[in-house]
């Protein structure tokens, strides 16, 4: 290849960044995380001619400072990364607060390409933009494009393939003497500290943390307080203003509008009246809520069933005793059965997430839940993940990179487990159909309401000790109303689900490769009897849970099991204890109601599945993972003791 | 010792400089709504004691130890009245008149402590102590029903949170309040003093709020609400 360039894709949200990444990217694509921390990052190589490019997709921003994860990611990589180029995408029907982010970048002195995409939704709205006069001004070509649809992306890769003469703008902001004085300044005397005018003015206006010198920091206070000598305001919103002047200056010479402002707004405002209505806007997300999990797990549920009853009749194709057909079946093919079985419905909620995010929805449901879910301690956006949760833990964790708050996300993905999913139910009907079979609803229900009060405890408690600071505000934009279009969605709901297959499908299905090894070894012993490993581990386990009033080996083995799915430990009891058909006249003579009762709790609590720890570590880092598996196995292990020990001394059971 | 009258003209004449670039005696007196003749007068008096630079219909220009008056009657004022208006969340009005007389006799060393405290919350701010907040809210509440006129939304001409702001009202941001994170994020989307905001709708509770600012919508919670001043248009 003869030339190699690497370009930034920025803008903000919600302004078509992601559909003009995608029309630029096409297939080429790298989805992973940016170093550290759990934002998704989106790359591309193209190769056009004897060019190669590499588009990355930096998280949309309003503004560009260190206080916010996705804003530091997108300064970091705006200033360290060797950049040919950044691509700004603008929301051309909303062009002062997408140019705002447009002279950020230029004050970072890039090279940039800007893109004035959803320019037919601006002339629907009566706003005309001038392109020459924006490119006259700048000198540099602006390119009018309407993503959605595929317009203009052909002149953006003429811009691109001759990117070699690409200047830098022409045009810009200077601020007051004493500002430019002040960053002139700072730049002379902590040239190491201070790189570049941008960073400087970043010092002066509080959007950079300053480094811990007392020395830099007496300067900097000293400047700001002469600046501010000067003025009647903060030295921010000075700042912050004189770019919105800008803004304002170049909107008056470049942008036309026919209609007012007010009438823009008029049809989402419109919808907004019913749809975030104080009244209705309640229902209504309700519904739209019910309807998502009835999706997600109703609609997705045949396809789940296809997949188990395809990959058990691939297992029954393996006959024979021995220990490598017992690999085979229960190590192989389940292994990645229990990978692919969460296929579907992952792929079906993030195909209607990405619809109700293009939508518009979204953020509508995340401004009706806030209330609540602020009084619990979490965002808005939490919302969705805690309520899928009961449906299975696995896409509900995989939800929380909707939220943009790292700390949300964090405590959002450590209650999720403890929202009582599917596959812990047959465990519930088991056993209330042998002990509670007049009262199995409140039994079933109670257990359903243990769950969320566990949920909101750890939540709580999590943010106490690891955030204190952290109540990220609800400052968010409620998009303009738009249709959906499929064909992102389709493409979004694919990379995630790729991503979940590739990155935490490996661990699941070591996890129960592991599994099958502990239940087949020693060579010889029946799988999973008091013999192998397993048993051999639940009978030294045995006694630990006496105090929980289940201390047989093959209750033991079949919470081993339940690592596997939760579901799998109905079926395990039912091996152990002879087949299916006495399963409930053998738990009748094993448990009591109580222990039963004490059994149910610790299988809501303890770690829901593999599957849904290969996703927290994905999801939010190793160390939380591990986190999780202490405090639900403590938290499972020490409710079960707590219920029969209590049940105990009030004389039940 | 100068009188209070001379300080006054000091500052009306630096602030007026800065605005205007020169200053002429008519300035001035549109800027006192007196006559260009008691003006004068006065400047022949600021003249022979060294404080101003000034011939007959020419500019006004503070002498250097004019200017260094000047600017220490304008920071004793400028602190006062920050310190009224965002310390202690006096109104707009009071906090200005109240400056104007505090300029005059408050002492440096007050000043310099004020300065000090400023710097104090502001270090508590980036803590995720809002000292200012918790004081304004119990302050509220001690004034309770007395102050009626806030929690009816009759603020028309006065400064208050856009939290008490009655629907579909169009108001003007003054000033903005907060941690450096929600004041960062409020700027950078384009919610800065002078321009118009509006509260669209209500989450069902009452909150959170959606408004209407540079033409598109903006959600906030009523913590955060309370962070933008503004006057009702």
């Amino acid at each position: 290849m003869s030339k190699e360039y690497v370009i930034a894709v920025a803008g903000n949200p919600n302004s078509g960044k992601t559909s003009i990444f995608n029309r630029l990217t096409g297939a080429n694509l790298k989805v992973g995380n940016w170093p550290g921390v759990t934002v998704e990052k989106k790359e591309g190589r193209v190769v056009r001619g004897d060019t190669a490019f590499t588009f990355v997709d930096i998280p949309g921003t309003y503004g560009l400072s260190a206080r916010s994860v996705d804003e530091r990611i997108a300064m970091d990589f705006l200033t360290k990364e060797r950049l040919h180029a950044v691509i700004v995408v603008l929301d051309s029907a909303n062009f002062n607060r997408n140019f705002y982010l447009f002279n950020l970048i230029m004050e970072m002195g890039l090279r940039i390409i800007p893109v004035l995409n959803m320019s037919d939704m601006a002339e629907k709205r009566g706003i005309t933009l001038h392109v020459d006069r924006l490119s006259a001004i700048f000198g540099i070509p602006f390119v009018k494009t309407v993503a959605s649809r595929g317009k203009g992306i052909s002149d953006l890769w003429n811009v691109l393939e001759n990117i070699g003469q690409l200047g830098k703008p022409k045009h810009s902001l200077l601020y007051p003497k004493p500002v430019e004085a002040a960053a002139l300044k700072l730049m002379g005397r902590f040239p190491k500290q201070v790189t570049s005018r941008f960073q400087a003015l970043g010092v002066l206006d509080g959007g950079i943390v300053i480094p811990e010198d007392e020395e830099f920091r007496r300067v900097v206070t000293e400047l700001q307080g002469e600046i501010e000598e000067g003025l009647d305001g903060d030295l921010d919103e000075l700042i912050a203003e004189k770019r919105y002047e800008f803004v304002y200056s170049i909107a008056k010479e470049c942008v036309e509008r026919r209609l007012s402002t007010e009438q823009k707004v008029a049809l989402s405002d419109r919808i907004d009246r019913v749809v975030t209505n104080r009244y209705f806007g309640g229902p209504i997300f309700l519904f739209a809520m019910w309807l998502l999990f009835f999706l997600v797990f109703t609609v997705g549920n045949p396809f789940v069933e296809w997949i188990n009853n395809g990959f058990s009749a691939l297992s029954s194709l393996v006959s024979g005793s021995g220990i490598v057909a017992s690999f085979i079946r229960e190590g192989l093919i389940s292994g990645v059965g229990a990978v692919l079985v969460f296929v579907p419905s992952i792929f079906i909620l993030f195909f209607l997430i990405a619809i109700m995010e293009d939508s518009g929805y979204l953020a509508r449901a995340a401004f009706v839940a806030d209330r609540f879910m602020h009084a619990l301690g979490l965002h808005g956006k939490s919302f969705i993940p805690m309520l899928l949760g009961f449906g299975c833990n696995i896409p509900a964790i995989m939800a929380v990179r909707t939220l943009e708050n790292e700390k949300d996300r964090v405590l959002t993905a450590m209650a999720i487990p403890y929202m009582s999913c599917s596959a812990r139910l047959p465990v519930y009907l088991l056993f209330v159909g042998v002990f509670f079979t007049h009262h199995q609803t409140t039994v079933v229900f109670s257990l359903y309401i243990l769950g969320i009060v566990i949920a909101i405890v750890v939540a709580r408690v999590l943010r106490r000790i690891f955030f204190t600071k952290a109540v990220s505000p609800l400052i968010m934009e409620l998009p303009a109303y738009h249709v959906p279009s499929i064909k992102t969605a389709t493409r979004s709901a694919g990379i995630r689900t790729g991503f979940f297959v590739k990155k935490a499908g490996t661990f699941i299905f070591g996890a129960v490769l592991v599994i099958w090894m502990l239940a087949s070894l020693p060579a010889g012993v029946g799988y999973a009897s008091a013999e192998s490993i397993i048993g051999r581990i639940g009978s030294a386990m045995a006694p630990v849970f006496a105090p929980a009033g289940f201390a047989s080996w093959q209750a033991s083995v079949a919470l081993i099991f339940g690592f596997l799915a939760k579901e799998v430990v109905v079926g395990t009891l039912g091996t152990l204890y002879g087949g299916q058909a006495s399963l409930s006249s053998a738990i009748g003579s094993q448990f009591s109601a109580l222990s039963a009762m004490s059994f149910m709790v610790m299988t809501l609590v303890y770690i829901p599945c593999v599957s849904t720890i290969a996703v927290i570590r994905r999801e939010i880092g190793t160390k939380w993972a591990a986190l999780s598996v202490g405090v639900s196995v403590t938290l499972g292990y020490v409710l079960a003791v707590l219920v029969f020990q209590a049940g105990r001394f009030l004389g039940i059971g | 010792m100068l009188t209070h009258t001379a300080e006054d003209y000091l500052e009306r004449i630096y602030l007026l400089s800065l605005r205007l670039g020169s200053v002429k005696t008519s300035d001035i007196a549109n800027e006192f709504g007196i006559r260009t003749p008691s003006v004068i007068s006065a400047l022949k008096l600021l003249k022979e004691k060294g404080f101003v630079h000034y011939q007959k219909y020419g500019a006004v220009v503070l002498s250097e130890k004019g200017m260094e008056k000047a600017l220490d009657v304008y920071d004793r004022h400028k602190t006062s009245y920050r310190f009224l208006r965002f310390v202690l969340g006096v109104p707009d009005s009071t906090a200005s008149s109240d400056a104007c007389g505090m300029e005059h006799v408050i002492s440096s060393e007050t000043v310099a402590a004020m300065k000090d405290f400023f710097s104090f919350l502001t270090s508590k701010k980036d803590e995720g102590v809002d000292i200012q907040k918790e004081f304004q809210e119990v302050r509220r509440k001690r004034l309770g029903s007395g102050n009626e006129k806030e929690k009816r939304g009759e603020n028309i001409g006065e400064d208050c949170p856009l939290s008490v702001v009655k629907d579909r009202i169009p108001c003007k941001v003054l000033k903005l309040n907060g941690t450096r994170e929600v004041k960062r994020r409020l700027l950078d989307m384009g919610v800065i003093p002078g321009e118009t905001v509006e509260i669209r709708n209500r989450g069902p509770m009452g909150f959170p709020i959606e408004i209407l600012i540079q033409g598109y919508v903006l959600t906030l919670r009523k913590d955060e609400a309370e962070f933008v001043i503004v006057r009702e248009e």
